[in-house]
């Protein structure tokens, strides 16, 4: 093992409808809010890694890495974009986190944003599908929420779990969002507005069996890391936050093509390499940011962790054990369902909640003593997972 | 319709790959799928992408024998699962201004 990596920071900005913010505003905001609070000289950076999926389109801009090196004064540094689906930020940490840990660099720059409100929703749903398989999914029209729902009918079917579980998840999550200054559905939801009588109006079908309200909406946002090897970073701070392990998987790109499309191995197998290499178990775990871009995925992916055994998912969650004063506190954040979406941030702001409850500065979102965490972000439709464990120096 | 079932491992697949995503092998043998196919999950979609006419739009999981699988669309305002469905070949969508063809179902 090479030397241990830590978090000297997280920020993030607000996650919404941002129209005024420019893609380089979302990148050089957090970054600069880092660069200024922990006072660092800007020579210390050597590298730079920025996750984006849609620059192309939604900014008429490529090699956004570089042009945030330029932006904020970073001289002569590598900068490299790090594009792998929704889960791109999560790549870009691991891109540091091997850099540090390999001794080729002492502090790299990890920031990542998106702009998906300014196209059309068509166009940025045909956008965001182009991650499916080209040749048997993506011509016949598929789209994540298609993917989402057809995985959401086979689990359902198979381990019992009814709508009303996965309104329980929205709820939840909206419930942490109003908790959160950064998310961008600020908005308590209840079951019976979701599930109720009549409720069809109010969370009309999207990709049946999901509705409006069991999908993470589009978000505009940004998000930034500072890391540096432990050494340099206890130089910054008294609250590095260390990454004991990091853990990538991929699996079949087309959910026709996996043999059990119920299982998300990906997800599990990025766990179980991250658990290996940080010396920690799942059950050590004290709060997680898990990537429920659909509701149902919440529920699979904290089984899938080694959470909750399969099939009782749904029970934890039903008796608020992943709630934020429950025993396993599931996306504190309110999650990519509520706190946001912006595909090349969400492992970013993800990794930043769990900074910010390992540093104990999540206000009405602390998790009590929490002292490990753990993070999933998903990229393609379960084609792609990276996982990360987290522990408070 | 046409499957290429993998020479080591047995996987049969409703498209022509290079290598086996399950074992890596690289041989395949062509083999007849028929024209009998069992939904095994779908979805009503009322967010369609760019390129594609019709909403709401009900895409699926289809089954043919010896367990192989495809994704399309399914022809049909009452979609359930173990229904049965037959390939059909025709317009897909639209893509750069081109129209894509392949195979669709209808029940069968
Ligand atoms: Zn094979």
């Amino acid at each position: 093992m090479g030397r241990k990596v830590a978090i000297i920071g997280a920020k993030m900005t607000k996650f919404g409808n941002l129209i005024d913010k420019t893609l380089m505003d979302l990148l050089v905001e957090p970054s600069e809010s880092l660069i200024e609070e922990f006072k660092v000289e800007r020579s210390k950076i050597t590298s730079v890694y920025v996750s984006n999926l849609l620059g192309e389109i939604s900014s008429r801009q490529t090699a956004v890495a570089t042009a945030l090196a330029d932006y904020i004064g970073l001289k002569n540094v590598a900068a490299e974009r790090i594009e792998n689906g929704p889960a791109s930020g999560a790549s870009a940490l691991r891109y540091a986190f091997m850099e540090i840990s390999s001794g080729n660099s002492d502090m790299v720059l990890v920031a990542g944003a998106e702009k998906m409100r300014t196209a059309p929703t068509d166009v940025v749903t045909d956008l965001v599908s182009m991650m499916s398989h080209p040749e048997v999914e993506y011509p016949s029209g598929a789209t994540m929420p298609s993917l989402g729902a057809m995985f959401a009918r086979l689990y359902m079917q198979k381990y019992d779990v009814k709508p009303e579980h996965l309104a329980m998840v929205a709820v939840k999550n909206h419930s942490n969002a109003m908790k959160n200054p950064f998310a961008q559905l600020k908005k308590e939801v209840t079951l019976e507005q979701l599930i109720g009588p009549g409720s069809e109006s109010f969370n009309p079908y999207v990709a049946e069996p999901l509705r409006l309200y069991d999908m993470s909406p589009m978000t505009d946002g940004g998000a930034a890391l500072l890391l540096a090897d432990l050494d340099t970073a206890l130089s910054y701070t008294k609250k590095p936050v260390i990454l004991e392990g990091v853990g990538e998987s991929t699996d079949a790109l087309a959910l026709q093509d996996r043999d059990d499309p119920t299982e998300l191995k990906a997800v599990r197998l990025s766990a179980e390499k991250a658990y290996r290499m940080s010396g920690i178990k799942p059950e050590e775990i004290n709060v997680a940011e898990v990537h429920d871009a659909f509701t149902v995925l919440e529920i699979a992916i904290s089984e899938e962790v080694g959470f909750f055994k399969k099939g009782e998912g749904k029970l934890a969650l039903q008796n608020g054990v992943t709630k934020i004063d429950g025993e396993k506190p599931i996306n504190t954040s309110g999650g990519l369902k509520a706190r946001g979406h912006p595909l090349g941030a969400t492992g970013l702001a993800q990794a930043t909640e769990i900074t910010w409850q390992l540093q104990g500065v999540a206000d009405q979102r602390q998790v009590k003593d929490a002292s490990t965490g753990f993070t999933v972000n998903m990229g393609g439709f379960g084609s792609n997972a990276v996982s990360i464990v987290y522990r408070r120096y | 319709m046409k499957g290429y079932r993998c020479n080591k491992c047995g996987k049969v697949y409703t498209y022509n790959r290079k290598v086996c995503v399950n074992c890596g092998y690289t041989g395949f043998s062509e083999t007849e799928l028929g024209d009998e196919a069992k939904l095994i999950t779908y979805t009503v979609l009322y967010v369609v992408p760019a390129g594609i006419e019709r909403s709401p739009l009900v895409l699926g999981i289809v089954e043919f024998k010896d367990g192989a699988r495809m994704f399309g669309q399914i022809m049909t305002d009452k979609p359930q699962v173990g229904m049965k469905l037959k390939p059909q070949y025709g317009k897909l969508r639209v893509k750069d201004g081109k129209e894509i063809n392949g195979y669709y179902f209808v029940p069968a």
